[in-house]
């Protein structure tokens, strides 16, 4: 489903990943690990379309289509989604019509009609109760005054209204007490379909002992340095970087 | 361009032709304040670019010869049209000026607040001396004076209770163009009372008029004004207001301006603090494509102690449309303990927009808290990136994003009809349409 081939990528004019090789199929859950700064949200980011990231070398394919080809909006009509890490604040959007466009907009682009005011809100209610989230939280608007725990229930929110073929999700985790870590990665969870993969991008191995994931990879510097099993965790968490021969600032 | 002896001399010829008809002219008292006026404006002439004030702003057409005085309207306007334009203000009080002239039978005074008493200019010859006041005033604000033919007079009794927003409509039915109404309107709110007043300009699009509108206001002893003002002339239309507010001890005036019509606009208010404890909030936004230019200017004078001024502006320019934010406080050296803010923000949505922001603190005291800022700039990327991560098309998100910058500003507004109004303007300019009001010329 996805395969990304060599692939470099320059921001700002510095080159951050340095040929990362990863494929991903329909159905797994793989997890990125790796230092601050190891270029996970560079890798996230790319994935996405963001502006500024440049692929200089290399190829992420994606369904049998070239993503970098294609814009942010064509790929989240194509099912990219991307759990941002630090989810942004828009004054002035209220949360629901937000999510509403949002909805209809990658509906639209999958070919779905679109749903009215009724049908919106009754799928919303649904993922948001599923999610204990305040459903007054999405009359304000988006992510303003949210708590860094609510930010990240929006993101998982997004998520499963969107219903995306692939998840990326950027350091949910961080920030996140225990509960509230545990209701996200049921959130997630519950979203793990065969016909869906997921890209866990994560510091800690809190995370991977609720999703528990079907591939490692250890990214550091740019580059995959390792990859293994889900037991490549623990023996990380465990041993700490410094296993690979890498500090972590942050540990 | 026009010598400007010319047209000062055209203007006086205008008011040779028009003294006899306008009010206060039996008395000779008011004769000699209009003349002086005249004087006052033969001798500035229309202002200039030369001019430090209006160093961004050239008034097209007016510095090119002397717009006519507008003909009276009878036909062709009815309350429906009138309705049409604030559909949320319709069926409230309201004062109808159609080029400059008071149409009782446009007019409404069923729901007109307890204590609020209005009249106009003609009907009103004892406060005819104050409303055309001409201390310290401009070019054009004197010729407003010598030239005015009609006007509000609007007076809030002491310690009235607030009530509905009075409307205030201006619509200009121009004929073949090049002409122009000089409305001077005076609000006095007496110790105690609070009012609402909205003031909104609109004209069809086609011919060029020029809208030169003055409003005096005092606000009393603990009394509050709010004060809403709607710019939404023809395309090429001309328009300048200026409002000058003396706040009394412990008086509230709040003002949001919605500026997004005309050719040229240049929307001025001047507030005088005249008493300890006072408060203004200024907010405004200005909202120009095409090549619109779109001038706010104000001035802040602290003159005692212990007073709040503070200033929101934003702007959205797009493709040519030229901005103009300049905002003067000056604290007098005992006016100490002053707290005075003003921010503008403007967002250029075309590499061809621009904005010129002009931020000038005057501070002689030094025990006072005073600030200004100004930002200038595109879409937020961030915000952009992740809108369109969520699937909306980048227009879509752009205009999203855009109409979130004006949705802050204008939903703070308090009165909810005034809110509905400014919001459906607003959310108009954003989906397209451009200022323009009405269409179509004079019946
Ligand atoms: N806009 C940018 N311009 C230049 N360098 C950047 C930019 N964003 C990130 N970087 C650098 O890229 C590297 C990887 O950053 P990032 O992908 O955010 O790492 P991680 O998410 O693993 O903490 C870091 O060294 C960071 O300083
Ligand atoms: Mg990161």
């Amino acid at each position: 489903m996805l395969e990304i081939k060599n692939l470099h990528v320059t921001v700002g004019g510095k080159e951050i990943l340095h040929g990362i090789n990863l494929s991903l199929d329909e159905g797994q859950v793989h997890a990125v690990m790796g230092p601050n700064g190891s270029g996970k949200s560079t890798l996230a980011y790319v994935l996405a379309g963001r502006d500024g990231y440049e692929v200089t070398r290399g190829e992420i394919v994606f369904d049998g289509k070239d993503l970098n080809a294609m814009t942010p909006e064509e790929r989240a009509h194509a099912g990219v989604f991307l759990a941002f890490q630090y989810p942004v604040e828009i004054p002035g959007v209220s949360g629901l019509n937000f999510l509403k466009s949002a909805l209809n907009e990658v509906r639209k682009g999958r070919g779905e009609s679109e749903l009215d005011a009724v049908e919106f809100l009754k799928l919303m209610r649904e993922r948001v109760s599923e999610l204990k989230m305040d459903e007054a939280l999405l009359k304000r608007p988006v992510n303003v005054g949210f708590s860094g725990g609510e930010k990240k229930r929006n993101e998982i929110l997004q998520m499963s209204l969107l219903e995306p073929r692939l998840a990326v999700l950027d350091e949910t985790d961080s920030g996140l007490d225990i509960d509230a870590l545990r209701i996200v990665a049921e959130g997630v969870n519950s979203l793990r379909s065969p016909k869906r993969a997921m890209l866990v991008i994560t510091h800690y191995q809190r995370l991977l002992s609720y999703i528990v994931p079907d591939k490692v990879h250890i990214l550091a510097g740019g580059k995959i340095i390792a990859e293994g099993g889900k037991e490549l965790a623990l023996e990380l968490e465990e041993k700490g970087y410094a296993m690979f021969g890498v500090t972590d600032e942050a540990a | 361009m026009a010598q400007a002896t010319d047209i000062s001399r055209a203007y006086a010829d205008q008011f040779a032709r028009l003294r006899a008809t306008l009010p206060g002219a039996k008395d000779p008292k008011l004769s000699a304040l209009r003349e002086g006026a005249l004087a006052r404006f033969a001798k500035a002439g229309v202002p200039t670019p030369r001019l430090e004030d209006w160093k961004y702003t050239r008034l097209g057409a007016l510095l090119d010869g002397a717009f006519e005085p507008s003909s009276p309207v009878v036909n062709g306007i009815g309350e429906d049209a009138i309705d049409a334009l604030s559909p949320a203000l319709a069926g409230g009080p309201r004062l109808v000026f159609v080029n400059g002239l008071l149409r009782a039978d446009l007019c409404c005074l069923d729901g007109l607040p307890a204590g609020m008493r209005v009249e106009s200019l003609g009907a009103a010859p004892a406060d005819l001396a104050e409303a055309l006041a001409d201390r310290d005033a401009d070019a054009l604000w004197s010729l407003n004076g010598a030239l005015a033919r009609d006007g509000a007079i609007v007076t809030v009794a002491k310690d009235a209770g607030e009530g509905d927003p009075l409307h205030i409509v201006h619509l200009a039915r121009p004929g073949a163009g090049g002409e122009a109404s000089h409305t001077r309107h005076m609000i006095r709110i007496e110790p105690g009372a609070a009012a609402t007043v909205v003031e909104s300009f609109f004209g069809p699009d086609g011919a060029a008029y020029w809208s030169n509108a003055a409003c005096l206001i005092r606000v009393g002893r603990d009394a509050r004004l709010r004060h809403f003002r709607r710019q939404q002339e023809g395309a090429a239309g001309l328009h300048r207001t200026a409002v000058r507010v003396e706040l009394d001890a412990g008086a509230a005036y709040e003002s949001f301006g919605l500026f997004l019509g005309g050719a040229i606009g240049r929307d001025e208010i001047s507030v005088r603090f005249a008493g300890e404890g006072a408060s203004c909030t200024l907010d405004g936004i200005y909202l120009g494509r095409g090549t619109q230019h779109l001038d706010c200017t104000t001035r802040v004078f602290h003159a005692v102690p212990r007073c709040t001024s503070h200033e929101t502006y934003r702007g959205v320019l797009d493709d040519k449309a030229h901005g103009v934010f300049q905002g003067l406080i000056r604290v007098e050296k005992q006016a100490q303990k002053t707290d005075a803010h003003m921010l503008s923000k403007t967002l250029l949505l075309s590499d061809r927009a621009a904005v010129d922001a002009k931020p000038e603190l005057e501070i002689l005291a030094d025990d006072v808290q005073c600030s200004h800022g100004a930002t200038t700039g595109d879409l937020d990327p961030a915000s952009l990136f992740f809108l369109r991560s969520r699937g909306l098309p980048e227009a879509r998100a752009r205009a999203m994003l855009v109409e979130a910058f004006i949705t802050q500003m204008v939903e703070g507004i308090g009165p909810d009809a005034v809110r509905a109004d400014f919001t459906a303007a607003a959310s108009a300019w954003s989906a397209g349409g451009l200022g323009g009001g009405m269409t179509g010329g004079r019946a």
